[in-house]
């Protein structure tokens, strides 16, 4: 194993992006968002109002209401938020990096949340939706399963490959290929993403960035996440084995910078989710959708 | 303590930096072997506050040439000056550049007689690299 290992070309194309990376900062400005300042930690906390919806029966939405985000940038190694990077090869035209990073999923199912740390959650609000029980007075021909009603599921880590293609100075291609490390769904995750930046209306100062693209998570993963099976409920209605699914997903973010420390910005996203996720009695919802307004305060 | 460093080195880099290298130029492709066209141009140098930032100088020229010639100077493709029937120039012209750029002293044929850089540098330590995640990736 380890003999053919050496012999393959991957050994190869490693080597030649340990030794011949070309790391380089010209096209990088202190002017440009988009450009990360080197081994400098960066924090910035947004405080407004948004929700993340939960799309799970039983689930609560998650308010947004303050965002902090910390980031750290060194010569190849990278952080941000929940994210860590190394890069191996990088020009200004293209980059290639190892990360690993926690998978999102579980969001949905935990009554923890990093949000939940900054922003306590009223169970009496109306954003939450309880309707526990529900699966049994309706008819069981449509099965339905309360999130509370099925078993724990884990936080998963991922780790893969990320390329990074800065198309122009207003648009970038990313691709990513994860697959978990704590062997919590043992299986791959990938996306592809499109980003292009604009100004609109007029208005130079309030950066637009519209953002598309495509999650796929593979069978174990949906199954993990949202299979139901005998770990979960006795009653055989319930059960359903996930498939892989591709999740279209588009994003419109907007910046007004006031000034070098306050911003204001406005997000919205939403996330389609095919029947492979859907047809899950867990799931109520097809689209995951946030939002949020607030101003940024930078560190 | 890293940047107070590179501050120094780039501080020395000014003392050992030449002003012009003037018998560095070759004479390329000129259609007569037997012409020699020498171009220098002062400084090769500038400095800038941060990468990005624009440099304004005044670039001083001289060139000579065996025998006269038509010629023009151009910074990248971009046009300067001209010169008809000239065997020797002196000229100061400013110029703005935010990248390392090339000088070309060309003939009417668009054959380069000489050519020379301008080099660029940052005087600040600090570097900036591409973000590699999107804005609030959690959500």
């Amino acid at each position: 194993m380890e003999k053919s290992l050496k012999n393959t070309p991957l050994k190869y194309l490693l080597l030649f992006f340990i030794f011949f990376s070309p790391l380089t900062f010209a096209q990088c400005v202190e002017s440009d968002d988009q450009c990360a300042p080197v081994n400098q930690w960066e924090f910035t906390l947004a405080v407004g109002a948004g929700v993340l919806t939960n799309p799970l029966h039983g689930g609560s939405n998650i308010p947004l209401v303050i965002i902090p985000k910390i980031s750290y940038y060194g010569e190849k190694i990278f952080f941000e938020n929940n994210a860590l990077g190394y890069s191996f090869y990088e020009t200004n035209k293209f980059s290639l990096s190892a990360i690993g990073l926690i998978n999102r999923e579980n969001t949905f199912f935990s009554r923890w949340h990093p949000s939940n740390v900054f922003v306590p959650l009223d169970t009496s609000n109306t954003i939450n939706t309880p309707d526990r029980g529900e699966s049994i007075t309706q008819d069981t021909t449509i099965a339905k399963i309360n999130l509370n009603d099925v078993a724990e599921r884990d936080w998963a880590l991922d780790s893969g490959i990320q390329a990074n293609w800065f198309i122009s100075e207003q648009s970038t291609l990313a691709l990513r290929l994860l697959h978990d490390v704590n062997g919590t769904y043992n299986g791959f995750n990938g996306k592809i993403e499109y980003n292009h930046r604009f100004t609109a209306f007029d208005i130079p100062q309030i950066q637009w960035k519209i953002t598309t693209g495509l999650n796929w998570l593979s069978r174990q993963q949906v199954d993990y996440y949202y299979g139901i099976g005998e770990k979960d409920t006795n009653n055989v209605n319930h059960f359903y084995q996930g498939k892989s699914a591709i999740n279209p997903y588009i994003k419109l973010h907007s910046v007004y910078k006031l000034n070098n420390d306050w911003r204001l910005t406005f997000t919205a996203r939403s996330e389609f989710l095919p029947k492979a996720i859907s047809n899950s009695p867990l799931v109520k919802d097809d689209i995951i959708k946030s939002v949020f307004l607030g101003v940024v305060y930078v560190f | 303590m890293s940047s107070r460093v590179l501050f120094l080195l780039l501080t020395a880099s000014l003392f050992v930096i030449p002003k012009s290298f003037s018998n560095t130029i070759t004479d390329t492709t000129n259609d007569t072997p037997s012409n020699k066209v020498e171009l220098s141009l002062t400084p090769l140098a500038c400095f800038v506050k941060k990468n990005g930032d624009v440099c304004h100088i005044t670039v001083k020229i001289d060139w000579h040439s065996d025998i006269p010639i038509d010629a023009c100077l151009y910074q990248n493709i971009k046009k300067l000056h001209c010169w008809s029937a000239t065997q020797k120039a002196t000229k100061k012209i400013p110029v703005s550049l935010s990248e390392n750029m090339n000088f070309t002293l060309q003939g009417a044929d668009n054959s380069v007689y000489a050519q020379q850089q301008v080099a660029i540098a940052a005087s600040t330590s600090q570097k900036y690299r591409r973000r590699l995640r999107a804005d609030w990736s959690l959500f």
